[in-house]
């Protein structure tokens, strides 16, 4: 048994979906309470970035964004007096929000124009009294876990007091970059399950982030990352105040298997074991009085059984789920690709991943393109693939069923209901996903309509009229 | 008044008003900050992929492309058939923004051509690329003696996002020079449609591993509703653009004439096909309802000189779809069409002046409001050509800042009208609605535009008679379903979640009592 990486050396282009920087910065402030973007981008990037903002939207936050909408002009001349004018307005606009926060954000452009953004940023600080934090977020800087660690980072450092004493509490980074599409049910469901074993949490980095909250957060005896990338300004700041880095090689909570695994490593370090365990049991109790006896989920499970499967999401989430579908479904995840932007992801997703290959024959594409992981999957013969919705193109248009449960919340993501995927109760939400896939699995597109009675009357009526 | 700022002129004396498009000063002083304009990036890039055989290369950073193609994903079946999975990227870096990114753009040139076997690359170069010049001429002038497929390249900055120059001037009149060949004959029956995507008539392309294939489409679009038109005429379809694979396309010139489906991009084409290749075109365009789709049919026929065969296929059009058609009339006729922009600016100019001539067509007074005069201005010669039709109705003319859109309660006061007097011709965002005063249930509300537009099942809805009578059909519908306040109001949800009651009880406490 193996696990097979493939690497992308010596190719010469890339076309893995990763938003950039500025779409990470706006993800992250997103979800600040009180606080407003200006957008220093042409109305391209804007349109984007709004479109970005849908997403911590789910938290149950709006933050405005104004966008100086820059052209040609701007870049000749430069566009500060512009970006002033925005970064103002955008306050006086949003009035009613209170503005603690104002955030400016900068897309490629603007970036090498090199405008004046602190300046700015100062200026409008002295007038209004409002923090405005400025940041330098081109997408040729890097991917969007880069965005957000420059927010994260921007907070701890203009928020967060040097000298507090330490207690055994953690501070949580990163729920946008779980990699989940339902990061923010799932963010809820890992606070219930902390808390529930006595693990204190300190503050989050960002979930309905309260800036007055963060005066504290050098309090916390550690970091917990729900990401496995590396976040270089977070970290560094973070060993400055004395602070643990905790998580980047512990496995995501989907699926019981990494759910125990991930409560019980977490409880022994920061809480009470034995308040995790009883929780698992609580939460399994409740999962078989929903399935114990369901000739429907006991026909689901089955269904899985064997089927093969492909994966391409972000590293932590899919080697989180790859593990889920072997280890609880006794699916055959044969096919994953992991999307990273930092080898640090890289390495850890390795890592998670090992324990399988002793039972397991499987690859591991590392920042595949669409046209290597479209091979791979023809090459394994999967019969369903677990992505984002932007990939469903690729594996439906091969005739492989797909369910897009990764990726970020915007745009053609219409699930309502606020339950998670991660724990042991999420595993009710994955079921219900899963079970619409392996429908699809089983019948032929096309059968259907093929086999429909009523079509060939009506064919054979319209053939003789 | 209500609205501050804004004022209500007939659209052609709007226009007047309007500075001209490229007055950049003048429009920041109008119109402050962001217009809501799409990326030229986005759209260029999309309209290569429309040619079947072509890959687009992005040289730019992978952020463009994946908002692209996320946006895109959303979009449903039948609106996408470029397969957008594939836009290998350079995936410009701090290195390349500062040493260039050429020498990563040729490897990923022979790398495409190789992997794909496409008919034609089309490189397309986004803001940063763009500001550190690149010589992608100069790349692609070296390499095409090394591959196999037709080499393109075009810089499509997103701070060049104006519609002046993006399409019309840009964009679309470089694609006709440099990938339309000269015609070595005129096909005289011969007729294109252009200004059309996500084609329905392109040929396959076999020899591409990764095939993008015509979709035997088993329900009509508007593409096919113009090419039933043309060949009741007795034509023959010759092509749609943009569409087909590179061959197809390369071959439009043949053409004796070209008409129009979408005039905001069929326009810039047609020009320059007849500046290039002389090749005549018939402005009338988004041909929507019996006025507007006689109109169409008619300018063809007069310039293939069979007048008699034109006036004859409208009255069998006609026909079919009579009853419906003076139904809707009867009951529109006298009502206030509320006709509303989008956040797209992609159907800004267009489509809402096609709507308002539809309502007008029924008979109804259309108002044209929330949507940026910028998109209006530089559509100037689409708007006149409506004007020309009898087409111009009140504009409300204001700055519209950073594309934000006025609400219809304001709207409404300042026209004097409550609910039920009006059709509500809506798009598909965030559109403006408020349990109990403004709803579906208070206010025939008719989405006209995006996505909601579209439906796979049924007859295509827009250019001509049968789409004429399907959407007639929808406005009789949407009258019937106002509740009106005399029982309850039974307002919809979305209105509910917008507006400030949620209950029956809240708006009419007798409303379940015996």
């Amino acid at each position: 048994m193996s696990m097979n990486i493939v690497t992308r050396e010596g190719k010469s282009y890339e076309d893995m979906w990763e938003p950039g920087c500025f779409a990470g910065a706006i993800l992250a402030a997103g979800t600040v309470e009180n606080s407003v973007i200006a957008l220093h981008a042409p109305s391209g990037c804007s349109i984007w970035g709004t479109h970005y903002r849908a997403d911590p939207i789910t938290t149950g936050i709006y933050t405005p964004i104004l966008s100086t909408g820059i052209h040609e002009p701007e870049v000749i001349h430069g566009g500060t007096k512009k970006l002033g004018e925005t970064v103002r307005d955008v306050i006086k606009r949003n009035k009613w929000l209170h503005p603690k926060v104002c955030w400016i954000f900068t897309a490629d452009a603007t970036s090498m124009v090199g405008d004046d953004i602190d300046a700015v940023a100062r200026e409008v600080e002295g007038e209004t009294g409002v923090d405005v934090i400025a940041l330098d977020t081109p997408a040729f800087s890097g991917g969007y876990n880069l965005g957000a660690n420059l927010v994260y980072a921007a907070l701890i450092d203009r928020f967060a007091d040097k000298d507090v004493k330490k207690d055994n509490s953690i501070n949580i980074i990163g729920p946008v970059l779980s990699g989940s599409r339902n990061w923010s049910q799932d963010f809820l469901e890992i606070r219930d399950l902390l808390e529930a074993a006595d693990v204190k949490i300190n503050t989050v980095l960002t979930y309905r982030t309260n800036v007055e909250d963060l005066k504290d957060f050098a309090k916390a005896k550690a970091n917990y990352y729900l990401t496995s990338e590396s976040l270089p300004n977070v970290e560094q700041i973070s060993d400055k105040l004395g602070m643990e880095t905790f998580g980047k090689d512990l496995i995501l909570p989907f699926g019981i298997t990494n759910t125990e695994e991930w409560y019980l490593k977490i409880a022994e370090k920061f809480g009470d074991v034995e308040k995790a365990k009883k929780r698992l049991r609580e939460d399994m109790h409740f999962l078989k009085t929903k399935l114990n006896q369901d000739y429907n989920a006991t026909w689901h499970f089955h269904d899985m059984f064997g089927k093969r499967g492909a994966l391409l999401g972000r590293a932590p989430f899919v080697s989180s789920l790859a593990r889920c579908l072997f280890y609880d479904y006794n699916a055959r995840p044969v096919v994953l690709g992991i999307l990273a932007e930092t080898q640090q992801a890289i390495d850890s997703a390795k890592a998670s991943l090992d324990e399988m290959s002793e039972n397991l024959d499987f690859d591991v594409l590392i920042n595949p393109s669409y046209f290597e992981f479209g091979l791979a999957m023809e090459k394994a013969k999967v019969h369903f693939s677990v992505g984002q919705s932007v990939d469903r193109w690729l594996s439906e248009g091969m005739d492989i069923s797909n369910t897009p449960l990764g990726g970020l919340y915007f745009q053609s993501h219409f699930n309502f209901v606020p339950w998670p995927y991660a724990g042991v109760r999420g595993m009710l939400n994955l079921m219900t996903e899963f079970s619409y896939l392996m429908d699809r699995v089983k019948i032929e597109p096309g059968y259907l309509k093929a086999q429909s009675y009523l079509r060939a009357f009506l064919d054979r009526e319209k053939k003789e009229a | 008044m209500a609205l501050e700022g804004y004022k209500w002129l007939k659209l052609s004396e709007a226009l007047d008003e309007m500075p001209e498009i490229s007055a950049y000063g003048e429009w920041e002083k109008l119109s402050p900050h962001n217009r809501g304009l799409w990326c030229a990036w986005h759209y260029g890039a999309s309209f290569i992929q429309d040619i079947e055989d072509a890959i687009v290369i992005s040289h730019a950073p992978l952020q463009c492309q994946s908002s692209r193609n996320k946006f895109f994903a959303s979009l449903g079946g039948d609106r996408a058939p470029f397969s957008l999975a594939h836009t290998p990227c350079t995936n410009v870096g701090n290195q390349e923004v500062i040493l260039g990114g050429e020498e990563k753009l040729e490897e990923a040139i022979l790398q495409v051509d190789k992997d794909y076997k496409p008919g034609l690359i089309g490189v397309v170069a986004g803001c940063a690329t763009s500001m550190n010049m690149d010589d992608i001429p100069g790349i692609v002038e070296r390499l095409r003696p090394q591959v196999n497929a037709k080499l393109y390249w075009v810089r499509l900055p997103g701070f060049a996002s104006t519609w002046s120059s993006e399409m019309g001037d840009n964009f679309l009149p470089k694609m006709v020079r440099e990938l339309m060949e000269k015609p070595d004959k005129i096909i005289k029956d011969a007729v294109n449609i252009v200004g059309s995507r996500f084609h329905d008539f392109a040929q396959d392309s076999p020899d591409m591993p990764v095939a993008r294939r015509r979709f035997p489409k088993k329900w009509g679009s508007n593409q096919q509703t113009l090419a039933r038109t043309i060949e009741a005429l007795g034509l023959k379809l010759h092509r749609v653009i943009i569409g087909g694979n590179y061959d197809y396309f390369k071959t439009a010139p043949q053409a004796a004439v070209n008409t129009m489906t979408c005039s905001d991009w069929g326009w810039p084409i047609a020009e320059t096909m007849e500046e290039e290749f002389g090749t005549p075109w018939l402005p009338e365009g988004r041909a929507i309802g019996v006025e507007a789709s006689s109109s169409w049919i008619m300018d063809l026929a007069k310039f293939m000189k069979i007048e008699d065969k034109g006036q004859k296929l409208i009255k069998e059009e006609y026909s079919k779809i009579k009853d419906v058609w003076e139904k809707a009339k009867k009951m529109a006729s006298g009502k206030i069409a509320l006709v509303e922009g989008s956040r797209s600016s992609g159907y800004q100019a267009l489509r809402p002046l096609a709507v308002a001539r539809f309502a007008q067509d029924l008979g109804m007074k259309p108002y044209m409001f929330n949507i940026h005069p910028a998109n209006m201005k530089a559509k100037e010669r689409v708007c006149r050509h409506f004007i020309s039709k009898g087409c111009d109705p009140p504009f409300l003319l204001g700055p519209y800042p950073y594309q934000k859109t006025l609400r219809d309660e304001l709207i409404l006061e300042d026209i004097g009208a409550s609910p039920e007097d009006c059709v509500y011709f809506t798009h598909d965002l965030f559109v403006n609605a408020s349990a109990p005063e403004f709803d579906a249930s208070t206010c025939a509300t008719f989405p006209i535009g995006g996505r909601p537009h579209r439906r796979v099942v049924g007859i295509a809805r827009d250019d001509g008679f049968e789409a004429a009578g399907v959407m007639a059909q929808e406005v009789i519908e949407a009258i019937k379903a106002i509740r009106g306040s005399k029982t309850c109001l039974r307002p919809t949800l979305y209105s509910r979640v917008m507006g400030k009651k949620q209950f029956d009880f809240q708006i009419n406490a007798g409303c379940f009592r015996s």
